[in-house]
């Protein structure tokens, strides 16, 4: 059952950022998203795991927005920390760590009053980095890093254009979306999946998946001006 | 299939509470997470911390006791335990000395443990990682360190457990951890999936009839599916596999420790019929065998299938592996 958390007003149409609350509202929002995907990720997660994907996420999702909820937050960078945090407490296997650490890349980027493009681009990339240190994957490995990257190059194109936040989330889902997509018929070479061979290559990855839906709800909760 | 557990996450809970009131060793659980620990190894001076997902009961709650692991931490069902439960259990276990981290090399393990391990030394605390590797039908053997670890799990925390009462040293405790899990290897085998807690469902694809040799604990590919084949005939297959990787790293089995472990629902009856094909191969090939277990030690889940798992012993590692110890998993007198 989806619940409505925060109360913020948020405006898009010309706005190049958002603050500290409005962030923490809209990333509780693309978590409850998150979450409401379980049965549909566990689905995707039978096809190359053991099908508990969605259940995972879901209680890192929620014990995210759980923390988010209770916080005392000084910069937006913390809506993110916050975030990983509480999935790599919560979530166990391993994508408590690997979203743990990519949440937590906002950490070693300068503390922001505001959610801009360029912030998130900072914070994505800082992410990135942070799952390189984990694994060894490389995007076309049928990994979380098949949304990841094609999201960065998106959100690093939109603010080359200056373009609004909106606009710049809007195309950074659609780059995730595509990313996940692109999965599906890639051969998995990374964790368990990989020894299940051909097995796993029909089916899109759930990890993905989670980052494109995620970054979706970012764009969907910035609601039109 | 139905379970008498519907939800895997509270199955797993219920599950650490019967463990918690088993009466052969007293366990105490770590704050709220699913874990324990067993404080009366009085004279070691290295802890030895175990853990992985859960579904391999009695693995890995199971093995915390004397003569074996101080703590084990686990999952959610086939999912390793988080960061700060591993860390809970490292705190847990007060180590004079060091704590030695034994798990299965799959990647969630890896991950888990090593934050786990990384926070617990930023706090400076001694801490080594061992990731058992003895599935042979995993990796070839040139990448053995890329192998996953099955029930030589087993073998590896009682040998390690047992340096650790002699009062060994951290860095011969973890000696003897890198040795006992370089000489240890198994092969499995399946003949069904096992089956979702939640859904009922088979969790993998494997058409009745037909078998997978090297099949892992959570449905990972082996190395070959075939027709189905009774154990006199299967045995012996396997039990050249494993004598060829041995003979492949040099490592003659001079004397051996071995265990046929079940895999949830083979029969006990069939159990002992394959360590009986087991110990016909090893006397015709003359390799002495110190000790022998036939059992469900490391399950996975309601899985068909079993495991063969070798130690090569040399006289450091027999009286490690022949010294008493007790827990739910694994016992010896």
């Amino acid at each position: 059952m989806p619940v409505v958390l925060f109360h913020q007003t948020l405006t898009r149409g010309d706005e190049m950022s958002i603050n500290i609350e409005q962030t923490r509202s809209l990333v509780a929002r693309a978590l409850e998203d998150l979450a409401a995907k379980r049965d549909d990720l566990n689905e995707l997660d039978r096809g190359l795991g053991d099908g508990d994907h969605g259940t995972t996420i879901a209680r890192g999702a929620k014990a995210a927005t759980d923390a988010l909820r209770e916080a005392n937050l000084g910069s937006v960078n913390e809506v993110f920390t916050l975030t990983g945090r509480a999935m790599m407490r919560s979530m166990g296997g391993a994508s408590g760590v690997l979203f743990g650490v990519f949440f937590q890349g906002a950490k070693a980027c300068a503390a922001s009053p505001v959610l801009d493009t360029r912030t998130l681009h900072a914070f994505l990339k800082s992410g990135l980095e942070a799952l390189k240190q984990k694994t060894k994957a490389e995007p076309g490995d049928k990994t979380m890093l098949d949304a990841v990257v094609p999201a960065i190059t998106a959100l690093e194109q939109a603010n080359q254009a200056s373009a609004t936040l909106g606009t710049a989330l809007e195309q950074t889902a659609a780059a995730a979306e595509r990313g996940a997509r692109s999965t599906a018929g890639l051969l998995p070479r990374f964790g368990r999946a990989r020894t299940l061979g051909e097995r796993a290559a029909a089916v899109q990855d759930p990890g993905a998946t989670s980052v494109s839906v995620f970054l979706r709800g970012l764009a969907d909760h910035l609601p039109e001006g | 299939m139905r379970y008498f557990t519907h939800d895997p996450e509270s199955a797993v809970e219920h599950a650490l509470a019967g463990l918690l009131g088993f009466t052969g060793v007293s366990l105490q659980r770590v704050g709220t997470h699913l874990a324990v620990v067993y404080p009366e190894n009085g004279n070691r001076k290295v802890k030895v911390v175990v853990g992985g997902g859960s579904g391999h009961e009695p693995l890995f709650l199971g093995i915390a006791g004397p003569g074996l692991a101080d703590g084990a931490v686990a999952g959610q069902v086939f999912a390793a335990p988080s960061p700060d439960a591993i860390y809970a259990v490292i705190e847990a276990v007060h180590a004079d000395e060091g704590v030695v981290l034994v798990y299965g090399n799959y990647s969630g393990d890896v991950l888990n443990f090593g934050v786990a391990a990384d926070d617990a030394k930023a706090n400076g605390l001694q801490v080594a990682e061992v990731r058992v590797h003895d599935d042979i039908a995993s990796a070839e053997i040139s990448r053995l360190e890329d192998r996953r670890g099955i029930a030589g799990d087993i073998f590896v925390i009682k040998a390690i457990s047992a340096a650790a009462d002699l009062g060994m040293s951290f860095r011969d405790v973890v000696r003897v951890g890198e040795k006992t899990n370089f000489q240890t290897r198994s092969l499995g085998v399946a003949s069904r999936a096992a089956t979702a807690i939640d859904t009922g469902q088979p969790m993998f694809e494997l058409p009745e009839g037909e078998i997978e040799i090297g099949m892992g604990l959570h449905g990972e590919m082996g190395v070959r599916r075939s027709a189905y084949q009774p154990a006199e005939v299967l045995v012996p297959q396997m039990m050249e596999m494993l004598v060829a990787d041995f003979e492949q790293t040099k490592l003659p089995l001079a004397r051996a420790a071995v265990m046929i472990n079940g895999l949830g629902s083979t029969t006990v009856l069939e159990l002992l019929a394959i360590s009986g094909h087991v110990r016909k191969f090893l006397d015709l090939h003359s390799v002495p065998v110190a000790y022998q277990a036939a059992g469900q030690f490391a399950t996975s889940l309601d899985m068909a299938g079993f495991s063969i798992t070798i130690s090569g012993l040399d006289d450091e590692l027999e009286p490690l592996l022949a010294a008493p110890c007790q827990s739910f998993c694994f016992t010896r007198p």
